[in-house]
């Protein structure tokens, strides 16, 4: 028959082998192995197994690296987390910055240099609107129309008579622009003594707005 | 009465538990969590030192691999790091750290399960063996074998359950801390791996022991 003392002892064994076992149980462990030879037998067991485990056995590595390699770890970890960098991948990080912004500045300046030549290229469009005023001599008065027929010494004859002279023409010598040969003066009737006049197809006065 | 040989063991086994206890359960440790918890690297770096050594030879108990090893450290105290603020003293330091490390340890137990082997480092052990210059400590050595080829048959709960009594000291209430079950629990490991143990090493229990071993009086 197994009596309370020789079970409760037997669990208590491993406890006293490695001396975590409270006083208590250790007096009540004591008194019961003092007459069991069984419960002795078992504490010799678990004491020869509890010194063959007690063998250190040097497995431990370095520290120092291992500890760095942790705190390495624990850096990136926090820098994923907070969205910053350790000092050192943040300098460089800096600078690698400040390089791109001088990068970019010069690459927007360029581009906008480009773009301002581009414009002032593109001011002059490769058509004309009816709209558009024309580009005319500031002083121009008049768009005049001869006809085919009309020669040369006629048309520098009707010009000189009413003080006026050619200050532009188109592409292709159709039309011309008319100015006063003296800046400034008008006079009210050209038109008309011009539309009058044999081997003229058009006159118009050009409205300088500009 | 004890005899003289048993109660002298008992005395020195008693006396060394009294001296961890001042030692393992002292307030700088509990200091060093506190500030651990306040991000303080240099206590962090205090307290890895400390355990840097033990974890390392309680975790080169299960396998041999030394990257492995420090790979498990480094996991414990990290987590040690992470979450020094949660510590509530419900136990001691050195006890709560070794239940990390054995989570650790059970976690690569289970998604490593044929690359552990048992015993602190075989080639340690052979070494100790071939080195023993004399009967006693041929025997010694001869008594490591026996206790790692026994070791190496247990499931892994008992396994732990023994080394966390007797190579780490722990108690055990420590050891249901540590592996978060109940006393009892622990309790019928321990029965279980000694009867295993028993009935796989008779050789320790001397020439006339039986093969098999129970409470049975």
């Amino acid at each position: 028959m197994q009596s309370p003392q020789h079970r409760q002892t037997w669990d208590l064994i491993p406890w006293l082998v490695n001396g975590t076992a409270s006083a208590s149980d250790r007096a009540l462990a004591e008194t019961h192995l003092a007459a069991c030879m069984d419960c002795r037998d078992e504490y010799a067991f678990q004491f020869r197994v509890h010194a063959g485990l007690g063998v250190e056995a040097g497995v431990a590595g370095e520290v120092q690296p291992a500890f760095d390699r942790l705190l390495e770890r624990i850096d990136a970890e926090q820098a994923a987390e907070t969205g910053t960098l350790p000092a050192a991948r943040q300098r460089r990080l800096l600078r690698g910055l400040a390089a791109a912004v001088v990068v970019q500045a010069i690459g927007l300046a360029a581009l906008a240099t480009w773009s301002i030549e581009r414009h002032r290229v593109d001011e002059a469009p490769a058509y004309r609107t009816l709209s558009t005023p024309e580009a005319m001599p500031a002083n121009a008065s008049l768009r005049f129309v001869p006809s085919p027929e009309l020669n040369v010494g006629q048309l520098q004859r009707l010009l000189g008579e009413n003080g006026l002279h050619v200050v532009g023409t188109n592409d292709s010598g159709t039309i011309y622009t008319l100015a006063p040969v003296v800046p400034g003066h008008s006079d009210p009737d050209v038109v008309a003594r011009l539309r009058a006049a044999a081997g003229v197809l058009l006159v118009e006065p050009i409205s300088n707005t500009r | 009465m004890l005899e003289d040989g048993h109660r002298r063991s008992l005395d020195r086994v008693s006396q060394r538990r009294t001296d961890q206890d001042h030692a393992t359960g002292s307030a700088t440790e509990l200091e060093w969590l506190r500030a651990i918890a306040r991000q303080d690297r240099v206590a962090f770096e205090h307290l890895y030192r400390q355990y840097h050594g033990l974890l390392s030879r309680f975790l080169a108990r299960f396998t041999s691999r030394r990257d492995v090893i420090e790979e498990m450290v480094n996991e414990t105290l990290w987590v040690v790091w992470r979450t020094a603020g949660s510590f509530r003293g419900e136990s001691k330091v050195r006890t709560w750290i070794i239940g990390i490390a054995y989570r650790c340890l059970m976690k690569q137990l289970r998604d490593h399960p044929a690359e552990p082997t048992y015993g602190a480092g075989d080639r340690d052990q052979e070494a100790l063996h071939e080195a023993a210059p004399d009967e006693s400590e041929a025997r010694q050595a001869e008594l490591r074998d026996w206790l790692r080829h026994g070791m190496a048959l247990l499931p892994d709960e008992q396994r732990m359950t023994i080394e966390l009594a007797y190579y780490l000291g722990q108690s055990c209430e420590e050891i249901a801390a540590i592996m978060n079950c109940a006393v009892g629990t622990v309790k019928a490991r321990m029965f279980h791996a000694r009867v295993r143990l028993r009935n796989t090493l008779p050789e320790l229990g001397g020439e006339d022991s039986p093969p098999t071993h129970s409470a049975q009086a």
